[in-house]
């Protein structure tokens, strides 16, 4: 699964509800590849 | 497979070209064509394997499940086909229609060339690994810039955790 971080606009409130369902990933025991991208202006 | 997607996300270049089903007969020359050049490996370009074929009843966000079950049969029963691997898909449709991920996960495995046995139930520790464009966990930000990913699902507003429930159905059905 590919995540964008530094999408316009985006907010320090938004990177930490990426963040949460990271987390919320692993404690499910979800098995996922994530794919990091920076975006770029 | 296709080109095009039809979500209308932001960032997506692919998304400005045309939304198009590559029909049947035109895919299966080519799986034949890779075959006879001697590629045993198949992969289906696409932005989205789920919007292929749609139904034009309904709109495209709904998957065809017997268009997919019956194209993915054919390639996996071609003469010659040893591997399957998959290209990009979105979760949605995995939420709508779980039987479509269970058969489609029933009928490829076998031909996965993928091996994760610590996360498979798969005899052989086969998985299937599509790419997901998950991007973000905030709601705003979906909101913002691919307001029309999770279509036909509509997100409840400030409901956090909301997109951890559509992963663990659409993971928990496709590679284990």
């Amino acid at each position: 699964m590919t995540l964008i971080i530094g999408a316009p606009g985006e907010t320090a409130e938004d990177v930490q509800e990426t963040l949460d369902l990271i987390f919320e990933i692993e404690r499910r025991g979800l098995h996922v590849i994530l794919v990091p991208s920076v975006s770029h202006r | 497979m296709t080109t095009g997607c039809g979500r209308r996300c932001n960032f997506c270049l692919p998304d400005l070209n045309p939304q198009m089903s590559v029909p049947k007969d035109r895919i299966m020359k080519a799986v034949a064509g890779n075959v006879a050049a001697g590629n045993s490996q198949i992969s289906l370009a696409t932005e989205d394997m789920f919007i292929w074929g749609f139904n034009e009843r309904q709109p495209f966000f709904f998957p065809n499940r017997n268009a997919l079950l019956d194209l993915h049969r054919s390639i996996v029963e071609h003469a010659g086909v040893k591997w399957i691997t998959l290209s990009h898909a979105t979760i949605a449709p995995a939420v709508v229609d779980p039987k479509l991920i269970e058969e489609l996960s029933s009928m490829l495995l076998d031909k996965s060339p993928i091996r994760m046995p610590n996360v498979s139930s798969h005899p052989e520790g086969r998985t299937l690994n599509p790419l997901i464009g998950l991007e973000t966990g905030s709601i705003r930000m979906a909101r913002k810039i691919m307001a029309g990913k999770s279509l036909p699902l509509k997100r409840s507003t400030g409901e956090r955790g909301h997109q951890g429930l559509e992963v663990s159905i659409a993971i928990t059905g496709f590679p284990s």
